[in-house]
């Protein structure tokens, strides 16, 4: 008799652990694609070939609240086809505060997912098979999040899609959303705002204290890790603004101080790459800019941290993002490194 | 666009205007300006409105035009918009054709680029383009001459909209660059100029977009090219190019920018590399030269006049002056060689000193500022004063600049009198403007003169011109009411102790003048009432409710108080003993409710804050005048038991000097206390405590319940 209560134990652990660690069924590397306009130029096309990414996790639109409607903005451009090899799974940024106002879940939901499907009806793209939600939501929205998570799974049940959404670090300490699988953003780690002399993409210290929460995490998971770059710009200890791609070899604007920082030594307005072209960003004489980018050993180490805690969670990895920009910034090794299984 | 230099500066003004004393920091603009401002916005705007305006007779505004993208064509008719009536009273059919067809362009603009939720079908985008199709065949049809123009851009917008650069390249060429010079040909040459950018022609596009004044898209554009090597390589590859007058601006101005923010500061307080930068700014100066001698360059005007105004940045103006002069005798457009006479005339601040030549100079060159202001104005309505080059230029250079100068170099009734000037001239501006303001500068000022300089000043302003600067200051100096002379004069007097100077003054104020100020809201307060003592509220409400509206008086209470003051001091000088002590204890009263910190600190000054300090020339401290006689009534109690009670408590109230205590605080915020033993503060409360402990039944509650002789014996010291 003990020895049947005992093995009925045993039975329960091995389904609850299976449970938890869930492989994805069709497991490929991945990548999102993260601008408003899609436009592939030959490197990127190269990388998808050369890593045989099988799935682009691509931001369609965000929705942001406006006037007090949730509405959508930034719509991604079709202005490039995709390689036929790999499958686009629409991505949906919804603002926190959109979840946290009177706006019917319902109806949002509805939307979101006919308009999903259109994109691809009028972009000449397959019918989605799945959609991704990301949203930064807390313990406030979880309510009306999880409701419109619940509409939006059973409108793409009807058309036979699945729904994955994005996970917080934080958030594995939180309830579980209803999706079909969730994808780990391994990144975005700290605080740009704030000098901690700590890397706010990716620190393994910010990322050790979630940790206790993984294996236990009651959702498929699969993990995205980041391979960009910021640079940041600082006045002392204030921060100032992400600058766009400034080209810090020009010793008239900027000088060195080591690795990843240098000195502003010149006043000057830099534009800012929005609709209107009058903005702008002040860099001034004294200001600092911190280039914080995660190093390769830092990325497989957190990726293997992970690893141990929850054996399949590298079945599918995600790169973040594809941009050649990025790209260049690691070496072919890391890349198959990073896709390994 | 207006550019701001010291940007960082915004962030305190708003603080320093708070205090009373605090002066007015205004940022400093962009000197060096070789095309107008208005080039970096939208530069099409203000001309195509003109030609509705002129179409319309005036009737339509600035968001007529704008709103022509909302108009439903089936209303098209019974439209309220001021261009579709305009149209439809002419009976002009041209132009309703155009204007059905331009209303069907801007309706498709918006379809696909929109963020709503019906995201466009296939059948959609279809119709579209085929409906941008339409338009363009349409355009292409018009065999007029009259709005040939009009339909050529609308033939390119299209082109535009379907994505079709090669198609935008073409029509230019075949068609556009072959039409009537107006602003939509202008339009025309920008779109093709980012066709050309899109198709990989970066330079050719930005030498259009420099020749059209699109400064913006240059900005952009040349982004990566905005140093000293980047216009060296513009330079070679074409000397005339267009593009040259942005990056040379934007050259100097940067530099003017950078200099600026470490001028005034410490040698060792400035980063080596910062300045080992700004002193690389000058590797500019042989080349621009090198440009105007080898004579391929169309404007050496521009070259030398930045070579010039950057040698007189660096600091050396004499040579930069000598610079600058030659560039007015060289080839450039009229905006490059007004840019050197005001850059000319800022260098010449440098070194400025009040001779009759140099102030002759001045009021020449401030009349011709004036005039290219106005000019400014004309040209770029949609500007109007509030961003116009010339009259910062003007702000700049007066307030800032030569006034503060003068000033220091002991010439304080011209200093004042060049700001009144200034003021009198921006009072007339803001008459024409509506949105347009008065600096305070002026009224700042002279809050700031002593009463004897505010009297010399007054005179001063009366008394006969040695010069062309003074004749202006004296013609066109704003007016200063009698009556607010008087009060301030009167006022000043009060804040330096010399209160029988002030009573001639005050006298002749008039209870109505006071009535109309917004001080007159506290004057219910009485200045007799002991501080120490009492709180005199005058707003009972909560602090958004409080009015601080004027409100009217039956006493000129400044007045009464110079009487009373005089008449008790002199009591004082002629008693002895106890009532000697009595009028001390009386006078502390009085000049403590006048200071600064007194509730009644509207008797010396116009406003308070709780950052005053002693902060007006000649100003007495009251504050020790009020301890001063504390202690003299101290002195003179004679063993009377209840004025000394109430000179010590008196005393221990007055913030005078250090506190007792300040704090600092370890890496987990506790307060570590560290006390002053040394201080007025800790003095007078060892003192009232020495009092309070040999006197324990007999001191009166407002000694035994004072909660900071409490806390002062609790810390044990």
């Amino acid at each position: 008799m003990r020895l049947w209560k005992y093995s009925l134990l045993f039975v329960v652990l091995i389904a609850s652990c299976t449970r938890s660690k869930q492989d994805l069924e069709h497991s490929t590397n991945s990548v999102y694609y993260w601008r408003t306009t899609l436009r592939l130029d030959s490197a990127e096309r190269q990388f998808l070939r050369d890593y045989k990414v099988g799935r682009i996790y691509m931001r369609y639109f965000d929705v942001v609240m406006r006037d007090g409607t949730a509405r959508p903005n930034a719509t991604l451009r079709f202005l490039d086809t995709v390689p036929s090899s790999a499958e686009v799974v629409p991505v949906v940024f919804v603002t926190e505060n959109c979840m946290r106002t009177d706006n019917e879940p319902q109806t949002l939901a509805e939307r979101i997912v006919q308009r999903v499907v259109q994109m691809n009806e009028t972009n000449n793209l397959p019918a989605p098979r799945e959609l991704q939600i990301d949203c930064d939501w807390t313990v406030r929205s979880q309510e009306c999040y999880f409701a419109f998570l619940r509409q939006v799974r059973k409108l793409l049940r009807e058309r036979d899609m699945r729904l994955s959404i994005t996970i917080r670090l934080h958030q594995l300490a939180m309830n579980v959303p209803p999706a079909d699988y969730g994808v780990l953003m391994v990144y975005n780690t700290g605080d740009a705002t704030r000098k901690t002399g700590r890397n706010p993409i990716l620190d393994k210290r910010d990322v050790q204290p979630h940790l206790r929460h993984l294996a236990s995490y009651d959702l498929p998971l699969c993990a995205a890790y980041p391979i960009f770059g910021w640079q940041l710009l600082y006045r002392g200890d204030e921060f100032k603004a992400i600058l766009h791609e400034e080209n810090l070899a020009d010793s008239s604007l900027y000088r060195p101080v080591d690795d990843h920082r240098y000195l502003v030594v010149a006043n000057r307005d830099l534009p800012e790459p929005s609709d209107d072209r009058a903005h702008f960003t002040w860099v001034l004489a004294g200001d600092s800019v911190i280039v914080q980018q995660p190093t390769e050993e830092m990325i497989l180490t957190v990726r293997q941290a992970l690893q141990a805690r929850r054996g399949n969670i590298n079945n599918q990895v995600i790169i973040y993002s594809l941009d050649k920009k990025h790209l260049r910034l690691y070496n072919n090794n890391f890349y198959e490194k990073v896709y390994s299984r | 666009m207006k550019k701001f230099i010291l940007v960082s500066v915004m962030c305190v003004v708003a603080t320093l205007q708070a205090l009373a004393c605090g002066p007015w920091v205004r940022p400093s603009y962009y000197v060096f300006s070789a095309f107008p401002r208005a080039q970096m916005g939208d530069m099409f705007y203000e001309r195509t409105n003109q030609f509705w305006r002129e179409y319309t007779d005036g009737a339509a505004e600035a968001w007529s035009q704008q709103s022509l993208a909302a108009v439903d064509l089936e209303e098209f008719d019974r439209s309220e918009n001021a261009i579709i009536k305009a149209a439809i009273t002419k009976r002009d059919r041209e132009m309703t054709d155009y204007l059905r067809i331009l209303i069907s362009y801007l309706n498709e603009c918006g379809v696909g680029s929109e963020d709503t939720w019906a995201y466009p079908t296939k059948q959609d985008l279809k119709q579209r383009d085929s409906k941008l199709q339409y338009i363009y065949n349409r355009a292409r049809s018009y065999r007029g001459k009259r709005l040939s123009g009009q339909y050529c851009l609308l033939a390119m917008r299209a082109l535009m909209l379907m994505g079709d650069s090669q198609g935008i390249i073409k029509y230019w060429k075949g068609m556009g660059s072959k039409q009537a010079e107006s602003v939509y040909k202008d339009m025309m040459r920008d779109i093709y100029a980012g066709a050309l950018l899109r198709t990989g022609k970066k330079r050719e596009a930005c030498d259009i977009f420099a020749e059209l004044g699109d400064m913006l898209s240059i900005k952009w554009v040349m982004r990566d090219s905005r140093n000293l090597e980047g216009i060296k390589t513009e330079y070679e590859a074409n000397p005339t190019s267009p593009t040259l007058v942005y990056l040379v601006q934007d050259y100097v101005n940067n530099a003017q920018s950078s200099l600026e923010s470490i001028s005034g500061a410490d040698d060792d307080e400035v980063d080596e590399d910062i300045k080992r930068a700004n002193q690389r700014l000058k590797d500019f100066i042989p080349f621009a030269l090198e440009v105007v001698k080898q004579g391929k360059t169309d404007v050496p005007a521009l070259w030398q006049s930045a070579a010039g105004y950057l040698t007189h940045l660096l600091g050396d103006s004499r040579q930069g002056i000598a610079m600058l002069d030659k560039a007015l005798t060289m080839r450039g457009t009229q905006r490059m060689l007004d840019n050197a006479r005001v850059c000319r005339l800022v260098a010449s601040t440098a070194t400025a000193s009040a001779n009759n030549k140099y102030l002759n100079y001045l009021a020449q060159e401030l009349t011709w500022l004036q005039q290219v202001e106005q000019k400014e104005a004309t040209d770029f309505k949609e500007y109007n004063f509030n961003d116009n080059h010339y009259l910062e230029v003007l702000q700049n250079l007066i307030y800032d600049n030569l006034s503060p100068r003068f000033a220091t170099q002991g010439h304080t009734n011209l200093a004042t009198g060049l700001a009144g000037w200034m003021a009198g001239h921006e009072t007339s501006l803001s008459a024409t403007c509506d949105d347009f303001y008065v600096s305070d500068d002026y009224y700042h000022m002279l809050d700031l003169l002593s009463a004897q300089e505010t009297v010399d000043y007054l005179n001063y302003l009366e008394g006969a011109a040695g010069n062309e600067l003074e004749k202006m200051i004296f013609s066109s100096a704003i007016e200063i009411d009698r009556q607010y002379r008087n009060d301030r004069i009167g006022t000043k007097w009060i804040r330096e102790g010399q209160f029988e100077k002030a009573i001639p003054y005050l006298e002749e104020v008039s209870l109505q003048y006071i009535g109309t100020q917004a001080i007159s809201a506290y004057m219910e307060r009485n200045y007799r009432v002991e501080r120490w003592f009492k709180r005199q509220r005058v707003f009972t409400g909560e602090l958004w409710e409080w009015d601080e509206s004027p409100k009217p008086v039956n006493e000129n209470q400044k007045l009464q108080f110079c009487h009373d003051i005089i008449k008790t001091t002199r009591d004082y000088e002629h008693a002895s003993g106890k009532e000697r002590g009595e009028l001390a204890y009386q006078l502390a009263t009085m000049l403590y409710q006048a200071s600064y910190k007194g509730e009644c600190w509207y008797l010396s000054r116009y406003g308070q804050s709780i950052n005053d300090t002693i902060c007006y020339k000649n100003e007495k401290d009251f504050l020790a005048e009020a301890v001063h006689y504390l202690d003299e009534a101290l002195r003179y109690a004679d063993n009377d038991f209840d004025l000394t009670q109430k000179a010590l408590y008196a005393k221990a109230f007055i913030p005078f000097g250090q506190p007792y205590v300040t704090y600092t605080y370890d890496e987990d915020w506790n307060a570590i206390p560290h006390y002053n033993r040394n201080s007025y503060e800790y003095q007078t409360l060892l003192t009232l405590n020495n009092f309070y402990q040999a006197h324990r039944n007999q001191v009166a509650t407002y000694v035994s319940r004072c909660d900071v002789l409490r806390r002062f014996r609790e810390n044990n010291l």
